[in-house]
């Protein structure tokens, strides 16, 4: 069998042009995952624009009147409860310029023998669209639940999420350009074994909807040790990436983990990318107020949640600004 | 014989209005695509008019264990309302189904159930010198 031999004076171009194909062989595999905008840009002026202080400010106010009236706490839990806090939110996305929309559902029980003598499970899942500047079809989707156990006020579980996605909002809509649609939606009955995110991610895929990904902001108050640890549960490799780099600028630190729970496996049960933003859960480092009537507005550590809410709008502003 | 009409037509109507209850939410159920309540509707429709039509005479029989089996129904349904009533943070859609009106559908039921077992008693000897019921 011929072997190949080079010549002296041929060994240095031929192992430059293997170099060179090694090289675009690497960039090739490279492409095939996308590569979101870089720090230098969309993170630095996302964050530029953000006064830190008024974040904070705006923040305590959203859920000083989502969670309190009349001195009194506002659980979100029974049926009237429910809708008077579907309400609110669509006042709070109208005012932030979307046109709010009521996504009604009824489903079966958990169980089907519950079907014999229960009624079927019904809510109202809140959404908006933030739509793209260009001609796209893929949709982000950004989510939070707005529901409570029964007599907890639920100020971090989960209006700090909500509070999240309020000011991702602003973000976004102060963007100049975005490559994607974004799907904004406050769930129902995440607390009663999250049918309103099941009905939700149905209904995408019903409709027919490109979903780039979902990403859903649950529980994200509570910073007991002070270490600024955030959970990212279920992230993709790129996801991971994205989020990891983001909270470097926020000044957090990504905990990375498995945990089956929230309205994100709605989706990720359908084959869609899904991730949930959340405290320290898993970590130990969970707010002592969760589902308690205690769970009210003085526990929320603030400063953390404005860091997260910078992680996500830095996140989301990369993803908006990348095909 | 005008008398006599009237009880036989009041067990029917009983028995037909709770049948109705589940046939309807077999319908609700039915159009959000779960099948079991509807499944069952069918089949207890299909025995009651089955039994009505080709066995009459273990009709009276067969309304007094579906007397039974709507208390036990009603009784089941009460049992979730103290439950929830007790302890309402097991789950806020189950809180919401049985409160109180849940409850006083579930008295009827319960009503219901306790009539049609008593009046098609064997020792119910009113009810037995009735014509049948089938004919009413």
């Amino acid at each position: 069998m011929p072997s190949i031999q080079f010549s002296r004076t041929a060994r240095k171009p031929a192992i430059c042009a293997l170099v060179t194909i090694a090289a675009l062989l690497t960039n090739a595999t490279h492409a095939t995952t996308p590569v979101y905008a870089t720090d230098a840009d969309t993170a630095q002026s996302v964050n530029a624009s953000i006064d830190h202080t008024a974040r904070i400010k705006r923040q305590r106010d959203f859920i000083l009147r989502f969670t309190i009236k009349d001195n009194e706490p506002m659980p979100r839990s029974t049926r009237r409860e429910r809708a008077a806090a579907a309400d609110t939110l669509a006042s709070e996305l109208a005012a932030l310029g979307l046109d709010a929309e009521r996504h009604g559902y009824r489903v079966p029980n958990s169980h089907p023998l519950l079907d014999l003598i229960a009624p079927p499970v019904q809510g109202v899942n809140i959404h908006a669209t933030l739509p793209a500047t260009t001609d796209s079809q893929s949709h982000i989707i950004l989510g939070a639940h707005y529901d409570t156990v029964r007599d907890s006020p639920g100020a971090n579980d989960n209006a700090t999420g909500i509070a999240i996605v309020l000011e991702v909002i602003k973000t976004l809509s102060a963007l100049e350009s975005r490559q994607h649609h974004f799907v904004f939606v406050f769930f129902d009955q995440e607390e009663d074994g999250a049918p309103g995110s099941k009905a939700f991610a149905q209904k995408m895929l019903r409709d027919g909807v490109a979903v780039h990904s979902m990403h859903n902001a649950d529980l994200i108050g509570w910073d007991g040790n002070g270490d600024q640890v955030v959970e990212l549960e279920l992230p993709t490799s790129e996801l991971e990436a994205l989020y990891r780099d983001s909270a470097d600028h926020s000044g957090l630190t990504i905990n990375p983990l498995v945990f089956n729970s929230s309205d994100h496996i709605s989706f990720r049960e359908l084959g869609f990318d899904a991730v949930c933003i959340s405290e320290d859960w898993a970590g130990g480092d969970a707010s002592p107020h969760y589902h308690k009537p205690t769970d009210r507005i003085e526990f929320v550590h603030f400063d953390y949640l404005a860091m997260a809410t910078e992680m996500v709008a830095t996140a989301m502003a990369r993803l908006a600004t990348t095909p | 014989m005008t008398t006599r009409a009237l009880p036989a037509k009041m067990i029917l109507a009983v028995t037909e209005l709770s049948l109705l209850a589940f046939a309807v939410r077999g319908i609700k159920y039915a159009v959000i695509g779960a099948y079991l309540p509807i499944a069952v509707a069918a089949i207890l429709a299909l025995l009651y008019y089955g039994l009505r039509r080709f066995m009459p005479h273990r009709l009276r029989l067969a309304l007094r264990i579906w007397g039974v089996l709507l208390c036990v129904y009603a009784i089941i349904r009460l049992a979730l309302f103290i439950v929830l009533t007790v302890d309402p943070s097991v789950s806020a859609h189950a809180a919401d189904s049985f409160g109180g009106v849940a409850a006083i559908v579930s008295l009827l039921y319960l009503a219901g159930g306790v009539y049609l077992f008593k009046a098609n008693r064997r020792d119910n000897v009113s009810t037995e010198s009735q014509p049948d019921i089938t004919d009413s």
